[in-house]
């Protein structure tokens, strides 16, 4: 590689080679803290405080047995103080984040489906309802958010937050779009032809073309939802996810879960399952958010 | 990358598959149907449940042969721990929870009262100890003595009701102060020599020297001979300790109003009780009202305090200059902490502890004098002391390893004299008056239970500290406390205690400021800004003793106060 | 006969079109309905929220005027915290600008390029947007507490503050990490745009001896300048909404001097009763007001005065 860069017409220049360079400082930046954690996380206590940077000199698995005993979360509900813990926060993470992923890129679909196939006037007022909402700033509307998430009686429920996450505003909507726009009229004709309804042409036909990039996107909002603690603090009060779970945990003052090692491990608890999704779906992810580049 | 992703999840089934075998936190245990239940809650803080599952023990045993109800015999105390139990948040939830009695701390005493949700225990708190709630059982008490009896005229004065009721008991007595390492100080002989014996700095120089009378001032007293009597001293031997890399004192990073609370410790102690209660009663002479400053002494004049001017002990008592004062040095020489854990985010009152704890040991880490805490932190820290004994043997145990409280030092020598302490944190307990009225005397009985002097020692040998009720113990009993807990033990019964409450229309409307350990330290300081955290606000940005005092003064002004009463 | 089948004909497609408008309507009933709802409605509500009160012992919103607008104009101007909220957020975003979207473009054309551990670097820039921030900021916050100190003592036996408990380098800090976990999404939608520029465009210009500079500055970024338009935007949008992560570091506790809008909102918001509704409405009426304006002014010159493609 490094004749690479002195042959004449190489790609590499000196700025690249400056990039290069800080790239690797980057990949450094981020891989050796993570290394870090995930080393401490196996340390026991006074391990930890003499040597903070070294490597464990036994490895203490009870840190993760400690973070799972102490995963959990307590909620007033009526008569009882219930104990939620890490495999009901699981729960409560997965009904969340794949419910709310699908019903976001599913009304996102519908929607990029009908204003793109079908030449109403609508269909355009839609298309720049998209554009001026990405550009346009609306700040601090959360308190009429929940005002108005109450008043409809969908606080502190997941299938209220799958209809409040289910919009159709965003970069999702013009991937779709894009994609529905470019597919020719034949397959729609041909279809009607056989006696096809429209339902029975956008579930068996269109959906169908736009499988990949449909699950891509659910992908990324599983992902998006899954880490997402904010959300789920505010509107879900009786129904901690695992991410509300995590914040608990890393801001609790529990003696048993106060020290750097087992604050770590329990974070990496957390992290490894998603790390996981990630290594085997890393190339339909990326190559997804990839096709998000916008022309004019 | 797939290598990668197969090794994580080699990894998280073998962790899962351990954690089959873990017991979870906070199950009840299951209710056994022959018996009555009585459910208890206390908050999950740093004193535990030990000493409850230990009354439980004794309770049930001594009622095993009574039924309360119909088909069933003894009662099954059920206890839960959790963090939802205090201060406001118990407050909200309380009348739709299960449990019938409480242990917990940050309430608004009168606020529980005025909206009915605890029940009248004036009989548990006014009949003596041999008194039998139960019918038909022949109490075998031999204490004759009410709880009143036993309780201070300040938790009295404030508790009682204007009706004469009681609702509530007072739980735990707590305090922050000065930990310090009595092994440390003997090994380095850091205490100060009687006047005129002593190394060229004062100390002494081996262990059977005699030494100074202590901030009490009286030789006689030897629990605190040899500490520094005086602010001057304190730095004496602050320095002292800096001579022998020995970092002087740590706290934690992450709870500032630790060193807050600390203050307020140094502000008491300067007041002493009757002035410190202006602060709450807001009736009496406040003889330390600051009214100006003649260079950089303070000038002082008495002063007439009412609900009308409350805010002047608030704003110009003196205490609180000389404590902001003693803070102002303490910070001002870095080799009297280490900043990187002092004032890191990431230091957690764990992390300090564990610093202050490990120290000794560890020859790359700094070995620590003092530690600012709260007096329940032995709790806490069970951990760590496992691990050090695990490590170097049973006299790294909790149970040998020596601290002790050291008492604030007074400003100079003209002030020398009994330590006077700030109880902190509002600790209470109470029965939830949602309880079915055939369970009430069970519960009444619990509540006396817990209070007779066998179970006010058990308590004390068990947690290592106290609850604020006079009761003997004997001498054996004393053995058995860590050296920790015997460091309590003289002060609970050597100090005087300021019990923060007071019942009138001001107090009681504010209740939430006085009780808030960032919000008594509201200051404007550097313009119109807020600061409520002298530490930050003087290591951060420079700000001076005087300029934070100044700070106290325009925040507690009267137009705050008029809006306030 | 004829007429018949035309108007067969006619029959049919009025059907037709009837069942193609059933079929709209029907599927975009729930979308719009929601946009109505959550979007059009939520920020009505929060506009009629802002000129209303709320009396805590009738449990009742009221009608209360302009005085929230002049309550909130006059703590603008006399309390410090919103001044620093203001001064925080513009300069996270300034920050965000230069080194955010900057490194981005040149990450991008970096692994556009296909050059030396391209595939490495990008799953790298992209693992901060799959870890949830709580984890980035766990483990963040212990090592520039606690490794980063102890590495430097250990390698020069000098003593220093972790970064955040430096007060001169906590909102450095804070900056750079929320700089330093952004890359990953805008980076891959950068690659995305390039990749779909004409590759025959590429390579003419190197065929005329264009070097890696003036590729990137001539061709490269003005066929993705609205893509790079985008992110700007939506930067300059978004200049008062941004936490700063400081939620995920310090909870409710954050120091007032490091507060942006977008945190200081947020942890009003969590703890906020009804009483307290109106007054964060009414912040947020304001700021949406002030970026409005400045967002379209800043959309409309990059679009007049970015690059042209030809």
């Amino acid at each position: 590689m490094i004749k690479n860069i002195f042959k004449k017409n190489s790609k590499y220049s000196l700025l690249t080679i400056v990039i290069m360079i800080i790239l690797i400082g980057y990949t450094v930046s981020l891989i050796y803290p993570l290394l870090w954690g995930f080393i401490t996380s196996f340390k026991g206590t006074l391990d930890y405080i003499s040597n903070p940077i070294g490597l464990p000199q036994k490895l203490a698995f009870e840190n993760y047995m400690t973070a799972y005993q102490y995963f959990y979360l307590t909620v007033e509900n009526g008569a009882n103080t219930e104990y939620i813990y890490i495999e009901e926060m699981i729960m409560n993470s997965l009904l969340y984040s794949v419910g709310g992923a699908f019903f976001a890129t599913f009304t996102a679909a519908i929607t990029a489906y009908a204003t793109a196939r079908f030449k109403y006037a609508f269909s355009k007022v839609v298309y720049w309802i998209v554009i001026v909402t990405m550009i346009l700033p609306i700040v601090g509307n959360l308190p009429s958010e929940i005002q108005v998430t109450k008043a409809l009686g969908l606080y502190d429920s997941i299938f209220g937050l799958f209809v409040l996450k289910a919009n159709f505003l965003g970069l999702y909507y013009l991937v779709f779009y894009a994609m529905f726009k470019a597919i020719p009229k034949d397959y729609e004709d041909a279809a009607k032809i056989d006696g096809a309804s429209n339902f029975q042409i956008f579930f068996r036909i269109m959906l169908p073309m736009a499988k990949k990039i449909f699950f891509t996107i659910m992908l990324i909002q599983f992902i998006t939802f899954w880490n997402d603690y904010q959300t789920p603090l505010l509107y879900l009060p009786t129904k901690p996810t695992l991410a509300v779970g995590l914040f608990n945990y890393s801001t609790s003052t529990i003696n048993a879960i106060s020290s750097t090692p087992v604050k770590l491990a329990g974070a990496l608890m957390v992290f490894i399952p998603i790390f996981i999704v990630f290594i085997f779906t890393q190339k339909r992810l990326m190559g997804g958010m990839q096709m998000g580049g916008l022309k004019e | 990358m797939k290598k990668i992703g197969l090794f994580m999840i080699m990894l998280l089934t073998i962790l899962t598959l351990a954690a089959c075998n873990i017991d979870r936190i906070g199950e009840d245990e299951d209710a056994d149907l022959g018996k009555t239940q009585l459910y208890i809650g206390n908050f999950d803080g740093g004193y535990g449940d030990e000493w409850l599952e230990k009354v439980k023990v004794r309770f049930e045993e001594k009622y095993k042969d009574v039924s309360f109800e119909e088909g069933k015999k003894g009662v099954q105390v059920i206890i839960r721990n959790s963090k939802n139990f205090v201060g406001v948040t118990l407050q909200n939830e309380i009348q739709g929870l299960q449990q019938d009695v409480f242990f917990t701390e940050s309430v608004y005493y009168y606020d529980f009262v005025n909206q009915g949700l605890l029940l009248d225990i004036s009989d548990v708190v006014e009949q003596p100890l041999n008194y039998e709630f139960i019918d038909g059982v022949e109490n075998t008490e031999t204490e004759t003595l009410s709880i009143e009896d036993k309780m201070r005229q300040g938790h009295i004065d404030f508790l009682k009701t204007p009706d004469e009721a009681y609702y509530g008991l007072p739980f735990y007595e707590a305090n922050y102060a000065l930990i310090y390492d009595v092994d440390l100080f003997e090994d380095e002989l850091l205490y100060f020599a009687k006047d005129g014996l002593g190394n060229s700095f004062g100390f002494i120089t081996d262990l059977e020297m005699e030494r100074s009378p202590g901030p009490d001032g009286d030789p006689e007293t030897i629990y605190d001979n040899g500490l520094p009597a005086t602010y001057e001293d304190f730095f004496k031997l602050a320095d002292y300790m800096v001579r022998k890399n020995i970092v002087p004192i740590t706290w934690a990073g992450n709870v500032q109003n630790y060193v807050s609370s600390l203050l307020t410790s140094f502000w008491t102690d300067f007041e002493g009780r009757e002035q410190m209660m202006l602060n709450y009663t807001f009736d009496g002479t406040a003889e330390n009202i600051v009214t100006g400053f003649n260079g950089d002494t303070p000038v002082v004049e008495a002063k007439e305090i009412t609900t009308e001017n409350g805010y002047l002990t608030y704003g110009n008592q003196l205490g609180r200059y000389h404590a902001l004062s003693f803070l102002e040095q303490l910070l001002a020489n870095p080799s009297y902490y280490n900043s990187s854990l002092v004032f890191s985010p990431a230091q957690t009152h764990r992390d300090a502890q564990d610093s202050f704890l490990s120290g000794k040991y560890l020859s790359n880490n700094d070995t620590i004098g003092m530690l600012i805490d709260g007096t329940w932190w032995q709790n806490e820290s069970g951990n760590v002391f496992d691990a050090l004994e695990q490590a170097y043997g049973s006299d790294a145990s909790k149970e040998n390893r020596r601290f002790a409280v050291m008492p604030i030092p007074k400003v100079d020598e003209n002030h020398l004299g009994e330590y006077t302490v700030y109880e902190a944190n509002f600790s209470m307990a109470f029965v939830n008056a949602n309880i079915d009225e055939w369970k009430q005397p069970l519960a009444k009985a619990f509540m006396q239970f817990v209070h007779t002097n066998e179970s006010l020692v058990e308590f004390t040998k068990t947690t290592n500290t106290f609850r604020p009720f006079e009761y003997e113990m004997e001498q054996n009993d004393i053995d058995e406390l860590t050296p920790w807990g015997q460091s309590l033990y003289h002060l609970h019964e050597n100090a005087s205690y300021v019990t923060p409450y007071a019942y009138n229309e001001v107090y009681l409307k504010n209740i939430s400021t006085y009780a808030n350990e960032l919000d008594i330290w509201n200051a404007l300081v550097n313009g119109d800004s807020i600061y409520n955290i002298p530490s930050t606000a003087m290591f951060n940005d420079d700000v001076t003793a005087k300029a934070y005092f100044d700070g106290l003064q325009r925040f507690w002004n009267k137009t705050y106060w008029e809006d306030r009463i | 006969m004829e007429g018949n089948y035309i108007d067969r004909l006619k029959t049919k497609f009025k059907r037709e079109k009837t069942k193609n408008l059933l079929f709209y309507i029907v599927i975009l009933a729930f979308p719009i309905s929601q946009f109505l709802v959550f979007y059009v409605g939520v920020n009505f509500n929060s506009i009629l929220l802002a000129f209303r009160g709320y009396d805590i012992d009738q449990g009742k919103f009221y009608w209360n005027g302009l005085d929230n607008f002049v309550k909130v104009f006059n703590d603008f101007q006399d309390m410090a915290l919103f001044e620093i909220a203001f001064k925080n957020s513009i300069i996270a975003f300034m920050f965000g600008l230069l080194f955010g979207i900057l490194f981005g473009l040149l990450f991008s054309y970096y692994i556009y390029k296909k050059l030396f551990g391209h595939k490495l670097f990008k799953v790298v820039l992209f693992i901060p947007s799959i870890v949830s921030s709580i984890v980035m900021v766990t483990i963040f916050m212990q090592f520039v507490e606690s490794g980063i100190p102890n590495i430097i003592e250990q390698i020069f036996n000098i003593r220093i503050m972790g970064l955040l408990a430096n007060s001169d380098l906590t909102f450095t800090t804070i900056l750079f990490y929320n700089v330093w976990i952004g890359f990953g999404v805008s980076t891959l939608l950068y690659v995305g745009a390039m990749n779909s520029i004409n590759i025959s465009i590429i390579e003419s210009a190197q065929i005329d001896g264009v070097n890696t500079i003036q590729e990137f500055r001539h061709i490269i970024m003005p066929l993705i300048w609205p893509t790079f338009t985008q992110f700007v935007v939506v930067s300059v949008g978004a200049i008062f909404m941004n936490q700063l992560s400081l939620y995920a570091f310090y909870g409710q506790g954050a120091e007032v001097r490091l507060y942006s809008f977008g945190y200081f909102l947020y942890k009003e918001v969590i703890v906020a009763a009804n009483v307290d509704l109106p007054y964060l409405a009414t912040i947020g009426i304001i700021l949406t007001f002030i970026t409005v304006p400045i967002t379209l002014v800043i959309k409309w010159a990059l679009q007049k005065y970015g690059p042209s493609t030809e």
